[in-house]
């Protein structure tokens, strides 16, 4: 049950999603799995840190010359889309040049969303953008979600989730421009836009749970009620039902103490879900997902603003048009470019401020804080709206959770971008020899990344 | 039918067989008396004597049996004239012969009336009314009805098939893009350049079809949906689909989903295609594999284009409940029973908060929700525990969980919880008074809904109307013209006749060309609509069950078994021509289930005679045992190798009553088919049936045999019995030692009118408190 004081909306959206995370609560109540020592380094062997990667979505490319540094290396200064990050630079790599060369059916937008991630074709489907030939859902798991497979594989680095999807004014639209993550053919997942839903699924159990316990407390007065009612060959067997419920209700309360518990974040109430209030949740949403890091729930995350096309009207910035429209607008109008900055300086600030909260937010058990463990990835369909090109898609890695040596700026000569998403499973100790598409990957990871 | 009773009765030597069965009953009641007083007078009677020296070693003294010896207690229906006789000829097992003559007499009095005969377990182990907690199968159906009481009920239509609807354009479904509307039998269509249309011309349409979907079984279903086309299917829930293949993507046109369904319950069911401005063609097969069936595309006579609701099928899984007497019962607590109904209430609190309008008819953010909210909660409590909760309960179960500043979900969770787990819901007899309407009423609908009361019902009992045998049977009836009902009775017939664990359908490889899974789930199909038609038309006489010559069939089932048939007809009575059938007694399906792979199997079909027909008791027979293979004896008839196997005294005891049986069925091979001669020989099909009283009856063919039982009193009377254990489920000894006997005449003085007989079942039982329930303490 959701945060339960606040008024909610009752729409379809809401509905779909509170199946969800009803669902998906019920046996934590009752299984009661140890997290106590998730994470904690297992076995033999070398132990690793703990590692986590959050990929940060944003549609509709770039503006190239407000976006990209002219300086190769250590010494590079950030235009004006990066200033919001000044702060962070010594601990940013940007990576200019990786190109998603991933061909076949579907537009642009759709080649550039779903095989972003999974670098490899889109199944031929019924998705029509423009002109082009419509596709499908990709052919693909997509890295996220193959780095959190890996994860879950082993107990050390197995949490809760496993992956938490997060979104920022997703559509409800499910079709190939909406979705990013998949967890493998044919199998898309839906990023969790409304705050209030991600907390539920985050932290109804523990809220369940109480509830729970003081059902149980409160049942054995009914049972001696009952009890006294029926003769004493049948009240043998509700003694028995009572000292089951008593049973689970000592269990409940045991686990309980020793369970690592969470402290969630305190939501503002009532915040609704719609363009105006982007800022608001876009807030919410990093809370919910650095909170969520924090108590190890999951080690792999998205966070996925709008999606391919999206059309944000970012009326805070005093911009009324929406942000897809924008992007059409040729390189020589000037003012338009000048929003376009606008809009992904606005992006890149909601990175800086994920970055900072990570960055903040110790990493529990150390002297070290969340950001020194954890690798942010901001990047985008399209390299620029206008020409829909799929050339220097924007990657701008932001933490230490790979060894990469960041504080650079670095130029490749147009490889493909499966070569980076191979770099970082590699970076999670996950050495796959090929992802997606294999014809991209003969020349392996990257080079210069750590 | 007359005529098939008068010709089994030329083999029938016993006249006035009206009252032998119950003056063997009455014979047996007095020795009871007689006995009772012996064993409480002469304490060292020669019987006692003998069975404790020469018995008790492998039976134990009070024949409870002994491990590694004899580990079955000695009980049976064996009359004490055969018991004497079987003990002089097998008794002692080490040294038979050696306890004859007087001794056996004396012994097997002995036995007979300390603990063998249903008497003497009658009196040792008096059986009584237990408290029963709801079973898992109760459950599901309690708390599905429970829910869909707030929703209202859709009326059942009619019609058959879908609502077709034809959109000329894309995706949007809109009333005034509609160009065509119809009602089309099943989903299946295929259109290329030939559009479904004039009216249509665009390049982008869609269709829709809508309706409802019957489940006949309780159980998964695969639903299938093969289309060209982008496609969403939804079933039971409106809003989120079951099948969601709206976008289109890779060469894979099939799409399957499973869903579980309740039986007996109409569900909401839509599908819509889109094409698509470059897809060539446009094409849709709904199709469905329910449990026990094979694919096949939906059937029209379950869809309906109206009707259908939304129901809480609950997902929670329950530990298997005891089924050792051969019905569910709720008769133990476990933990892991406490932690699924702790799950299943989360479940249910999960759906209620996630529907609360349609539910509750309470919008969560409404000014007025709390109220709202806590009178819901108190027609949820009244409706869980069956009766209206008194200020105290409606404080306790409700009211203080909103008090002050709790979070209304909180509230509803805790309140929702609370009465979901409490003993009131969970044991359905756990009430106060035994005897008051409103337990009444409850009794009522478990045995005929294994349900709980209706709101129509529940204002029965509030106005009184449940205090006479009159006013129940009124709402008896009502409540039996209710799907619940049906499905409840077909349920029992699966139990009875051992559906589910028919082991013999798989046949031998290329021996039985197109007796495959579809084949065999339209003699399911055939056997149900059987069992119903004989069960709910005018008489609902149980002797069709036995005599019947007609069965439902299909055209594949008509081609398969040599009945003229067009091969697309849907199903139909027919009859066999001069195949000697007995109703469900030879219907293929249960010819084929109580075969082997490749040969009729006489021993299944006797034991299951023997058993479930005529309520017998058998031993299990001894592991070692393996049937001889028909290879070993190729010239042998399946009757020949049987006999020859089964000839040794010590199998003769259970085969003198199987074969026999089993036998007057050979004409009918592994697959239920009509045979006269096996290996070029003519079929022997004569048998025979030693009834409880000695007297022997004869049979020359199956036919004979359902004569036989249609009218068998033991056979009747094995019927009342299981009737009344998987309705009631208590045992029948528990209402009396004559109930049964009681029933059994009501059954015969109402032309053996099932339906009677089944109101006659639930008002009784409903009637008598149970025994146990008045309170011994405070």
């Amino acid at each position: 049950m959701i945060n339960a004081s606040r008024p909610r909306r009752h729409s379809r959206r809401q509905f779909l999603r509170d199946l969800g995370a009803r669902a998906a609560l019920l046996p934590f109540i009752l299984n009661l799995p140890s997290l106590a020592f998730a994470g904690e380094p297992g076995g033999a062997g070398k132990p690793r840190r703990k590692q986590r990667l959050v990929v940060m979505f944003s549609p509709n490319g770039v503006v190239p010359g407000t976006f990209w540094p002219d300086a190769v290396g250590k010494e590079f200064t950030f235009k004006e889309s990066l200033r919001p990050l000044e702060e962070f630079r010594a601990r940013t790599l940007m990576l200019h040049g990786v190109c998603n060369k991933i061909k076949g059916d579907g537009d642009g937008h759709m080649r550039g969303m779903g095989c972003l991630l999974t670098g490899i074709e889109l199944f031929p489907g019924n998705i029509q953008g423009g002109s082009d030939t419509p596709a499908g859902w990709s052919r693909g798991i997509s890295i996220d979600q193959e780095i959190a497979k890996f994860l879950q594989a082993e107990p050390a680095t197995r949490t809760r989730f496993g992956s938490l999807e997060f979104g920022v004014q997703v559509s409800e639209r499910a079709d190939t421009w909406t979705r990013m993550s998949y967890a493998g053919p044919n199998q898309p997942l839906a990023p969790i836009s409304n705050p209030y839903q991600m907390f539920a699924k985050l932290y109804g159990e523990q809220k369940d749970r109480a509830a729970l316990i003081s059902v149980l407390d409160d049942l054995q007065g009914d049972f001696k009620k009952v009890g006294g009612q029926v003769s004493a060959e049948d009240r043998a067997l509700l003694d028995q039902h009572a000292t089951f419920v008593r049973a689970a209700e000592k269990e409940l309360k045991d686990s309980g103490s020793t369970r690592q518990t969470a402290q969630p974040p305190t939501l503002e109430a009532g915040v609704r879900e719609d363009n105006e209030h982007m800022p608001k949740t876009s807030r919410m949403q990093i809370e919910l997902l650095v909170a969520s890091m924090q108590a190890d729930f999951a080690r792999v995350a998205t966070l996925q603003y709008t999606q391919s096309v999206g059309q944000a009207k970012m009326t805070w910035l005093g911009i009324n048009e929406a942000h897809h429209t924008l992007s059409h607008e040729p390189d020589a109008k000037q003012d338009v470019q000048d929003q376009l900055t606008k809009i992904n300086t606005w992006f890149c600030g909601e990175l800086a401020y994920l970055v900072k909260r990570l960055a903040e937010t110790p990493e529990p058990g150390t002297k070290q804080s969340l950001l020194d463990n954890t690798q942010v990835v901001w990047t985008n369909e399209l390299g620029k709206g206008n020409s829909h090109t799929r050339d220097d898609i924007p990657f701008v890695l932001v933490g230490n959770g790979l060894d990469f040596k960041m504080g650079r700026s670095l130029k490749y000569e147009k490889v493909p971008h499966n070569r980076l998403l191979m770099s970082l499973a590699h970076g999670f100790g996950h050495h796959l020899g090929s992802f997606g598409n294999a014809d991209h990957c003969k020349d392996g990871v990257l080079p210069d990344l750590v | 039918m007359p005529a098939r009773l008068r010709r089994f009765r030329r083999f029938d030597r016993t006249a006035p067989l009206g009252l032998r069965v119950l003056g063997a009953a009455l014979v047996a009641s007095g020795l009871l008396a007689t006995a009772a007083g012996r064993a409480h007078g002469v304490e060292d009677t020669s019987g006692k004597r003998i069975y404790h020296d020469r018995c008790a070693s492998c039976h134990g003294e009070q024949g409870q049996g002994v491990r590694d010896k004899y580990a079955e207690p000695l009980v049976g229906d064996r009359s004490l004239a055969s018991l004497a006789r079987y003990i002089e000829k097998r008794m002692p097992d080490e040294k038979p012969g050696t306890c004859v003559g007087e001794d056996a007499k004396q012994v097997a009095q002995f036995i007979f009336n300390a603990f063998y005969s249903s008497e003497a377990q009658l009196r040792t182990n008096a059986p009584r009314v237990e408290l029963a907690r709801l079973t898992a199968s109760q459950y599901r159906i309690c708390v599905a009805d429970l829910i869909a009481s707030f929703h209202g009920d859709s009326e059942p239509s009619e019609v058959r098939g879908l609502h077709a609807e034809y959109f000329n354009d894309g995706r949007g479904f809109s009333t005034e893009k509609r160009v065509l509307e119809r009602t089309e039998p099943t989903l299946q269509v295929s259109f290329t350049a030939q559009k479904p249309s004039d009216k249509i011309d665009k390049d982008e349409y869609a269709i829709r079809w809508s309706g409802s979907l019957a489940a006949a079984e309780t159980g998964d279903y695969d639903i299938i949906l093969d289309t060209a086309n982008g496609a969403r299917v939804w079933v039971n829930d409106r809003k989120r689909p079951l099948i969601d293949a709206w976008v289109r993507s890779g060469e894979d046109s099939r799409h399957v989903a499973t869903i579980a369904l309740l039986a007996g319950r109409t569900y909401h069911l839509r599908v819509e295609i889109a094409k698509e401005k470059k897809e060539s063609v446009v094409s849709a097969v709904l199709k469905w594999k329910p449990p026990h069936g094979a694919e096949e595309i939906v059937p029209t006579r379950l869809l309906s284009p109206g009707g259908g609701a939304q129901w809480l099928v609950l997902k929670t899984p329950f530990p298997p409940d005891d089924t050792s007497l051969g019905y569910e019962r709720g008769n133990s607590v476990s933990k892991s029973w406490d932690e699924a109904t702790t799950q299943a209430a989360f479940e249910v609190a999960g759906y209620v908060h996630d529907h609360l309008e349609q539910v509750a008819g309470v919008r969560a953010d409404a000014g007025d929700a709390r109220p709202r909210l806590v009178a819901f909660l108190h027609r949820f409590a009244e409706r869980a525990f069956r009766r209206p909760l008194d200020d105290e309960q409606n404080r306790y179960f409700v009211d203080r969980h909103f008090a002050g500043d709790a979070s209304t979900e909180t509230a509803l969770l805790k309140s929702l919880i609370l009465v979901l787990k409490s003993p009131r819901f969970l044991f359905p007899g756990a009430d106060a008074d035994g005897r008051d309407p409103y337990a009444v009423a409850s009794r009522l609908s478990f045995a005929l809904w294994d349900s709980l009361p209706d709101p129509k019902l529940l204002e029965a009992a509030k106005g009184g109307r449940l205090a006479n045998r009159a006013g129940m049977a009124a709402e008896v009836e009502r409540m039996l013209k209710d799907p619940r009902a049906h499905t409840k009775l077909r349920q029992f017939y699966h139990r009875w006749l051992k559906l589910d664990n028919l082991r013999g359908l798989a046949k031998e490889a290329g021996r039985f060309a197109g007796f495959d899974d579809v084949l065999v789930a339209d003699l399911r199909t055939s056997l149900d609509l059987f069992l119903d038609e004989v069960t709910w038309d005018a008489t609902s006489d149980y002797r069709r069950l036995m005599v019947s010559e007609t069965i439902p069939l299909n055209g594949r089932l008509a081609k398969f078994y040599g009945v003229e048939l067009p091969e697309d007809a849907p199903f139909q009575m027919v009859a066999l021509g001069k195949q000697p059938r007995a109703g469900l007694l030879t219907h293929p399906l249960m010819m084929a289930g109580f075969s082997y792979s490749a040969t009729s199997s006489p021993i299944h079909r006797g034991v299951f005679i023997s058993r479930s027909m005529l309520g017998r008791r058998l031993r299990s027979p001894p592991d070692s045992i393996t049937p001889e293979s028909p290879a070993l004896h190729p010239d042998m008839t399946t009757r020949e190798r049987i006999g020859r196997q089964t000839k040794p005294a010590m199998c003769m005891t259970c085969h003198d009553m199987i074969n026999p049986l089993g036998f007057t069925m050979e004409n009918f091979d592994a697959v239920g088919r009509f045979r006269q001669d096996e290996l070029g020989k003519p079929l022997d099909t004569s048998g025979s049936y030693r009834r409880m009283d000695g007297e022997l009856v004869e049979f020359h063919d199956a036919r004979d045999l359902g004569a036989f039982l249609a009218t068998s009193e033991e056979a009747q009377g094995a019927f009342v019995e299981r009737l009344f254990k998987d309705v009631v489920k208590q045992p029948i000894l528990a209402y009396g030692p004559t109930e049964k006997e009681r029933l059994r005449r009501y059954f015969v003085d109402h032309a053996c009118s099932i339906r009677a007989l089944l109101v006659e079942l639930a008002v009784s039982s409903a009637m008598i408190p149970p025994t146990a329930s008045k309170a011994t303490s405070p």
